[in-house]
This record gives C-alpha cells, structure tokens and sequence, in this order.
C-alpha cells in the first residue's frame, strides 16, 4: 500500500510541513509515528474502539488551520476563575499575549510544546510513536503544538492551571499534550476546547496524564466545540505506586465527538477516578471509549460516565476493564448511566471485564432511561414551570459527576455549560 | 372556593370516580373517608393535575376559575398543593434549592417579590423547625434516603412554606407514629385561616382526632355515599364501611 493511500493529502502535508525549530531526534520520532500509523493504517470495520465514530471526515482531513484572534474578554466566560496559570492556544498555536503562567511555585513549567521543542521528553514520544492506536501514532506526527505542564516533586499548585484551546474558524488543528505530576505532587489541569466563531474545524488531540509515586492529579476537560466541528481526542493515564489521578470529561460540542480514555495502573494502590456527561442534541455523535489496565495489586478504578441524549443525536459509551495476573486486590466500579430526552435519541453501552485473577471485586452496571415522569409532576404541583422542572431533573442527572469534580470554581464552570447547554437547546425546540 | 360537580374519572378506560361532587368552602376542613379502592387518590390526584386521569363527565372549578383547564404548576401557582401519599426521591435536586424556585415561581405569578436566600433560609428554618424536620434533611437532595416519616414531614413542611389556599393531604397520616402525627396534624392547625381551605383524604380516624374537620364525606365506589359533621368520622371507626351506602 502506498503511503497516500492511507494518509490522504491533508495529512501527509502536515507531517510534511513538519514543526518549525524541531530537533533531529523529534523530526525522527514523528517520522517513525508516521511509519507506525501507514503500517497500523487506518482502523478497520471491526475494530471495536472505533465501532461508534465514522472515521470517513476524519480520514479526509483538512487544511492546517490559520490562527484567528482573540481578546481577553473572549476568554472571560471560559475561565474558573481561579487559574494560577492560563496557556491559550488559537486553532492550534500558542497565543502568548493571551496567556500568563509568571506566577507559579518554583520548578512549575506550564509551557507551550513549541516554546522548547528540544526540551520536549524524548522517551514518552519513542514510547507513543510505537503505539498500536493508529490516531495516537497520528497525533504524535502531526502535532502543531500543545501543552507541556511539570509540577516537581512535593509541590502542591493552588488553584486551576487552564490550557484553554480556542477554535475561530475551520481548518485541522492537531494537539499534543504532555501533563506530568511529580512524586507527592498535587495540581489541578484544566482542558478547555472552546471555540469563538461557528466552524466546521476537525481536532486531533491527545492528553497523557502521568502520575508519579503518590501524586495526586486532578484533570478536568471541557469539549465545547463549535456544533458543526469534529473532536477525535485521545487521553491516556499512567499511574505508579499510590498515585490518585481524577480525571472528568464534559462533552457538550461538536457534531461528532470521540473520547478515548485508557489508564494504566502500575503502580500497587494507585487509584484512578474516570467521569464524565456527554450531552447530544441534533444529529450529535458521542463516543466514549474507556480501557482500564489492573497491572498490579490493591489499585482501585471508578468510572461514571453519563450520557444526556435528545434529538436524533446518539452516544455510546464502551468501557473495558482489564485486571491482569497477579493484580489481586483489585477494586472496579464502572458505571454508565444514560438519559434519553427523545424517542429518536439512541444510546449504546458495552461495559466489559477481563479478568485474570480471582482476589477481586468489580463490579459494573449501565441503564438507559427517560426522564421520571413523577419527579416531572411533583415539581409542576409545587409550582415549578415544565422546562424548568426539566432542566432541574436533566441537571439532578449530571449532579453527581459534576459535584465530584474537587475544586469548587470548576464545578460552578461546568454546572454554567451545563445550564447554558439546556437554555439553548430548549430555545432550538 | 373549590367545586366539583359530577365529577367522572377513568383511569386505563376503567370508571374509578362515578359522579362525586363535593363543596369546599373557604375557612373549611373537609374530610375525605373511604375503603381503599374507593378512588380517594385518584380524587387527589385529579384536583393537582395529574397526567393519567381522564375527565369523561363533570366540572372542578377553583375560585370560580375551570380548574381542569390549568397545568399542575399554573394551580399550584393559583394556590393549590397535594401532599403526596408516596412523595418521590429526586437524587441531585437540593431540597432548599428547588423549594425556593417553587416559592418564587407561586410568588411571580402574585407579582409579588421573589424572596432573596438569605431571607429564604431563615424562613426555612422557622418553618422546618414548627413541623420537627431534621435540618440536615434541608441540605440533602429531595426525600433522598428520608424515612417514611421524615417524608410526610417534608410535605407538611413544603405546605408550610408555600402557604397554599387548598391543601390536599392525600394520607399524610400513614405510617406516622403518634409524635409524627401530632407535629404534622399541628402544622396544618397553624396554617388554618378563614380564607383558606383543607381537603383530608385519610384512611383512618386517627388524624382527625388532631385535624377536627368542619365535615366529614364518605367516599365509596367512586362517589360520596354520606355527608357529616365530625362525628361521622368516630362512627366509621366503630362500625366500619361496610354498612354505609
């Protein structure tokens, strides 16, 4: 097969296009991802982590995206309002007016990968271009930019670091993002996709999120893309020994939408908390994809991820937990949950366990339901009008993915998405 | 203030009320007795609106008003409030939080002020207090891992706040032991005044030791078969519905 017949033109000139200021050995790396993504091609019918994303408009790619502009009061709505830190990337490139990360603790860096290319980590990229997920491989040799955060070892950040990505008009952006907690370490990382102008744009994004022995990580990721964009977004999780990753995905934009989730625990009493609501409204294509891997013993995983689906629109979740030999001691809960405000809306939920090992409690469940029609009347006798007793249940439905994210100003972010997702759409009703 | 007149419903095309009337004046307790069966909820559920009861024949007005033309919110906000038999669990719906929209959504349609949080919270906890509702329940989402009786306090308690001008209590007395009872039968005493009215659905005569109704109505296959002062209510303990009709 020859190389562009899998990488169609708009892909290939990207990797072609290169990374200005890139190092030999980075050019090397995206060469070999390239090779490794010609070699995996593009995933099959069949393969059943892209069974739910129709892979064709992504295939056809686009043009790089031109960087618009934007102004500070732009980003106002987006902010928690507590960030100790705000990298702001306009389709795909650092904007550095916009951005201010001068008042960190010591040893802090929250930098954009193109700011240092040469200071980018080497090992995790070799270790990525050999992946056997075609779009990460793809992401690794078409990056244009992305966030680099480093919290050192014993350093707690306060407040909210905010890698905040802008979309102003159509065009590919492609994201790379390298979080890394340092041992006995704590940060919140706030991963916002939001767009400024309507926009038929295409996002390629991956997040790695690694935890060192006993960091505690908080991630948080808003897609709020413009609703005729794509978002095909990979994220993956490695923890070691006592590492606590809690990590909440809110899916609002886009018209079609793919989150892939993987987390690694391989290090004994790693814990790792997975949340997330997906909204669709219209046509919308949701499409969550978890795996999480048990390498070793007395690590526990929660996954709760919650689907909101009106319309014709349709989600899936797929949630795959593998426990492998030896890791006895493992604790799994998965849950996933949806709400169907429509009768053309269509949910699709595929919990799976593997498990290796008898020393362990998993436990899994997913419900598909509607509204309940008692607590609807209960609120209209006290009072309270049918679309807002509505969005008070719809809200009531999200609650508790929502009030589990651990930073007060993100919750009240994510409750105002949330809030402004229904007054929307009921005004397009 | 409230009328209904030959009032037919029907429940999956099956006849459960058969031509009840019944006048409720203003300043009045009225109390609905009856078998279980006899249609004493589906009476309650149709004055609050309820989606699943046809009206075949007969008329509920309201203040002069078609009550049967109105959503279940534009009555409550007119003033009409059901305590549930079976008050629901609303996971993730704050119990002060949607009580507080409730009041404001009554109080807007009296263009009225909408009562601001801080004032709210003390009204609250004056109310929350009179009917002996815990108040660490305020905080938690509504009914949510409640006992069975710290949900029919609840609803006495939400009456409380709202304030309503028709009350219907639809067997707010079961399952309350006699300390529940007296805390929910004195919370509606409170709430007693000339210009308002109490329609008591029960099963059992105990309540109305507590509530004394001005009148007392037996309700029995889908009508009311007997009309009587309070004394009624100790007859039909004593001698039971069967000999009635």
């Amino acid at each position: 097969m020859s190389e562009m017949a899998t990488t169609t033109t708009h892909w290939h000139e990207t990797a072609e296009a290169g990374l200005p200021g890139a190092p030999e050995w980075l050019l090397r790396v995206r060469a070999e991802a390239l090779e490794r993504f010609e070699a995996l091609g593009w995933p099959a019918r069949g393969d059943t982590r892209y069974a739910y994303t129709d892979l064709k408009p992504i295939q056809a790619g686009a043009p790089a995206a031109t960087p618009g502009a934007a102004t500070e009061d732009d980003l106002a709505p987006f902010l928690s309002g507590d960030e100790s830190a705000l990298l702001v990337f306009i389709d795909g490139r650092l904007d550095a007016s916009l951005s201010r990360t001068d008042d960190l603790p010591d040893g802090v860096v929250v930098r954009a990968a193109s700011t240092d290319l040469a200071g980018l980590d080497r090992e995790h990229l070799e270790r990525l271009a050999a992946t056997d997920d075609p779009l990460v491989a793809l992401d690794v040799a078409t990056f244009q930019d992305g966030a680099v955060v480093r919290v050192p070892r014993g350093t707690t950040v306060a407040g909210t670091l905010h890698l905040m990505f802008v979309t102003t008009g159509p065009g590919l952006r492609v994201l790379h993002n390298h979080i890394h907690v340092g041992e006995d370490a704590e940060a919140m990382v706030l991963e916002s996709h939001v767009h400024l102008a309507d926009n038929e744009g295409l996002t390629l994004s991956h997040t790695t999120l690694a935890a060192a022995p006993a960091a505690r990580l908080r991630h948080v990721k808003v897609q709020k893309e413009d609703r005729r964009a794509r978002h095909v977004a990979t994220q993956e999780v490695v923890q070691e020994r006592d590492a606590d990753v809690h990590s909440t995905l809110l899916d609002v934009g886009a018209t079609q939408a793919r989150q892939a989730v993987t987390a690694t625990l391989r290090g004994r009493g790693a814990s790792c908390e997975l949340g997330g609501v997906f909204f669709g409204q219209r046509d919308q294509r949701r499409d969550v994809w978890t795996r999480i891997d048990h390498e070793v013993p007395d690590c526990t995983s929660t996954e709760t991820f919650k689907g909101i689906l009106d319309d014709a629109s349709r989600g899936a979740f797929t949630g795959l937990v593998v426990v492998h030999p030896g890791a006895h001691g493992t604790n799994s809960d998965q849950q996933n949950r949806n709400l169907l405000l429509s009768t053309k809306a269509h949910a699709d939920a595929t919990p799976q366990l593997e498990i290796h090992n008898d020393d362990v409690k998993c436990a899994h469940g997913s419900t598909i339901g509607q509204l309940d029609e008692e607590a609807l009347f209960f609120l209209r006798s006290r009072g309270i009008g049918a679309q807002q007793a509505r969005l008070m249940l719809t809200r009531a439905f999200a609650s508790d993915v929502i009030q589990g994210v651990p930073s007060a100003p993100i919750r009240t972010l994510l409750d105002r998405y949330l809030h402004v997702w229904f007054i929307k759409h009921q005004e397009h009703l | 203030m409230l009328e209904i007149n030959n009032l037919h419903v029907e429940v999956d095309g099956k006849p459960i009320l058969k031509g009840l009337s019944l006048s409720v004046p203003a300043g009045e307790v009225h109390a609905i007795m009856g078998p279980n069966g006899s249609g004493k909820s589906t009476l309650a559920n149709v004055v609050a609106g309820k989606d699943g009861y046809e009206v075949t024949e007969g008329s509920i007005t309201y203040d002069g008003k078609d009550l049967l033309e109105m959503d279940p919110e534009e009555r409550a906000r007119e003033g009409v409030f059901l305590a549930f038999q079976y008050p629901v669990e609303i996971p993730g719906v704050n119990n002060t939080y949607f009580l507080r929209e409730s009041l404001n959504a009554i109080r807007k349609h009296r263009d009225e002020e909408e009562v601001d949080a801080i004032d709210f919270l003390d009204l609250v906890q004056e109310k929350a207090e009179a009917v002996g509702l815990k108040d660490k329940l305020l905080e938690r989402s509504v009914n949510a891992g409640f006992s069975g009786g710290e949900k029919k306090r609840n609803e006495v308690f939400q009456m409380a706040v709202l304030e309503p001008r028709l009350a219907v209590l639809d067997e707010t007395d079961s399952g309350l032991d006699i300390d529940a009872l007296r805390t929910v039968a004195d919370g509606v005493n409170r709430l007693r005044k000339p210009d308002n009215a109490f329609l008591v659905i029960t099963h059992y005569q105990r309540l109305l030791d507590h509530i004394v109704p001005d009148v007392v109505h037996v309700l029995q296959d889908g009508r009311i078969v007997k009309t009587g002062g309070k004394e009624l209510a100790l007859e039909l303990e004593k001698e039971g519905y069967a000999d009635l009709a």
